[in-house]
């Protein structure tokens, strides 16, 4: 039975050929038993007769595909050339980076995931805390130079005697009354004074980490600090005694921190950062024990204290002076 | 074919001669294709520049997968899908096109308004043709539109037009349907005698 509305749904799919052979001829012989469905297929391929012949007649002649190229050309040449090529065209036009981008990418990723290992398992030997210097009464390389003014013996090289005496009075005997070498620490008490006369570089075997970071007067600085704040946390062991006299310590301290900012605005412009923190870090302590006044009160002595053990600021400075002294010092 | 592998290996190395070779090759049917969506001349002309440029700066990715007119096709209906999405202005003066965000003069860029091919006896019939089909064209809704133009002139089947529109084969179907009808009733191709042909007969004929 022939239903028109069903066979005009399927003259769209007849004309552009969207169906199968048998819906085909069936609705073929449709057509051919329905008047009214035939003129409405007939109209229908007449209409997109129609609309080509507009179109075509629409299309511009020959003389304006030049125009049309022409206009094509100035706006390839204003494109800026994208990423991929840009970066060809700086590798001088480097295949690889057109034809194989995602292997070039994964290769460089290796490669730099290589790099990053390898400066790891380099980087844990130089900060591994279980090496010479913390492992008790072993000599520590602790330079005992000079860290006061010039031709200033602060902490020379001391005979065992003079230790022994150090031990009882405090201060070297052959020390005069205004040469205020830092006392002892408390890890130095007794057996576990550190020999400094007993330095060996040979058992100093860090690698040269500190070298590579720091400058040699960034290097030379870290010493005197360190030294300055073993003299100063040294102070405990007297503490029960008199008033202390930091007044070296204090001036000590403002050198030291004068020459602190100028390292830590040098490293900020070179954009050392490690450099830069480590001295940033140092610059408070050096600021609160010039501040001190003369005859501070044990309050005043343990809250700056508290801050370098919680710190750990000695053992951070000994890790950063851990450099074979320099002959110019 | 050889001498397009060519031009494309040579496209994507930079060479934008090498590239408007390439495009010598395509630009009247994408032009074509630009018209019939378009419906204006002058906007055909931008929108097929555009599926240009695009090709352009993605020729460096075409891996030879597909021939590379169907590569380009489907950057021309990204193109087109994108030109329905786009918030975009066009006030057309003289020979001046004005789009947002942009002042393109044709006449700098120089190209000349696009002249229709004329016979000078039938100029005023075809002209009114012309015009009444652009109109048309112009009454189906972008989707019907590129539906048709990529059926009836591209000849894609349903289901890759389905695909290329991200839509289904049934509003393919209802599309085409909706827009062939609508062009019928606008363009008013009415006949009143059937054809006195046997359709069967002829497609036998045409078979045989």
């Amino acid at each position: 039975m022939h239903e028109c509305l069903n066979t005009r749904e399927q003259l769209v799919d007849l004309i552009f050929d969207e169906l199968d052979q048998e819906t085909r001829t069936r609705v073929l012989l449709e057509l051919e038993s329905c008047h009214d469905c035939q003129i409405h297929y007939r109209s229908m391929t007449e209409t997109l007769i129609v609309v080509d012949q507009a179109v075509e007649m629409a299309m511009p002649d020959e003389r304006y595909w030049p125009g049309y190229e022409a206009g094509l050309r100035i706006r390839l040449q204003q494109e800026r050339p994208n990423l991929k090529q840009r970066l060809a065209d700086w590798f001088g036009g480097f295949g690889i980076l057109t034809a194989r981008p995602l292997q070039l990418a994964a290769g460089m990723a290796l490669a730099l995931l290589a790099i990053g290992m390898w400066w790891i398992l380099q980087r844990q030997p130089a900060v591994n805390l279980n090496s010479p210097i913390s492992q008790g009464p072993k000599p520590t390389m602790t330079p005992q130079q000079e860290i006061g003014r010039p031709g200033q013996e602060i902490a020379s090289v001391r005979e065992p005697s003079e230790i022994s005496h150090t031990l009882k009075h405090g201060r070297p005997k052959n020390a005069k009354s205004d040469d205020r070498s830092p006392s002892l620490v408390p890890g130095e008490k007794e057996g576990e004074l550190i020999v400094a006369n007993n330095f060996d570089p040979a058992v100093y075997d860090q690698p040269n980490l500190a070298g590579s970071i720091f400058t040699p007067e960034a290097i030379r600085h870290f010493e005197k600090s360190q030294m300055l704040l073993r003299s100063f946390r040294n102070t405990e062991a007297s503490n029960d005694q008199a008033e202390m006299d930091l007044s070296y310590e204090k001036e000590l301290s403002q050198r030291l921190l004068y020459q602190n900012i100028l390292l830590r605005r040098e490293a900020e412009l070179k954009g050392n950062l490690p450099a830069e923190e480590a001295l940033g870090d140092l610059e408070p302590i050096l600021l609160d024990i010039a501040n001190l006044p003369d005859k501070p009160s044990p309050d005043e002595l343990s809250s700056i204290k508290e801050r370098l053990q919680r710190k750990e600021m000695v053992a951070t400075l000994q890790i950063y002076s851990a450099h074979p002294p320099l002959p110019t010092y | 074919m050889a001498q397009e592998q060519d031009l494309i290996e040579r496209a994507q190395a930079g060479d934008q001669d090498a590239f408007c070779l390439l495009a010598r090759s395509y630009q009247r049917r994408i032009y074509a294709l630009a018209l019939h969506y378009t419906h204006d001349p002058h906007e055909a002309e931008d929108l097929s520049q555009e599926v240009w440029l695009k090709a352009y700066r993605a020729i460096g990715s075409y891996r030879g997968e597909a021939g590379f007119y169907t590569w380009l096709r489907r950057i021309t209906i990204n193109t087109f899908l994108n030109h329905q999405r786009e918030l975009k202005i066009m006030f057309s003066s003289g020979k001046q096109a004005i789009r947002m965000g942009e002042l393109v003069s044709l006449e700098d860029l120089g190209l000349a308004q696009p002249e229709p091919r004329q016979v000078p006896e039938e100029r005023l019939h075809q002209q009114m043709m012309v015009e009444k089909v652009m109109a048309g064209l112009g009454e189906l809704t972008p989707q019907q539109r590129l539906m048709f133009l990529l059926k009836h002139r591209e000849g894609m089947t349903y289901e890759e037009i389905a695909q290329s529109c991200a839509v289904s084969t049934g509003t393919v179907k209802k599309g085409l349907f909706r827009a062939v009808s609508r062009l019928r009733e606008l363009l008013g191709v009415r006949l009143t005698a059937p054809e006195d042909v046997s359709y069967v007969a002829r497609e036998r004929h045409k078979t045989s």
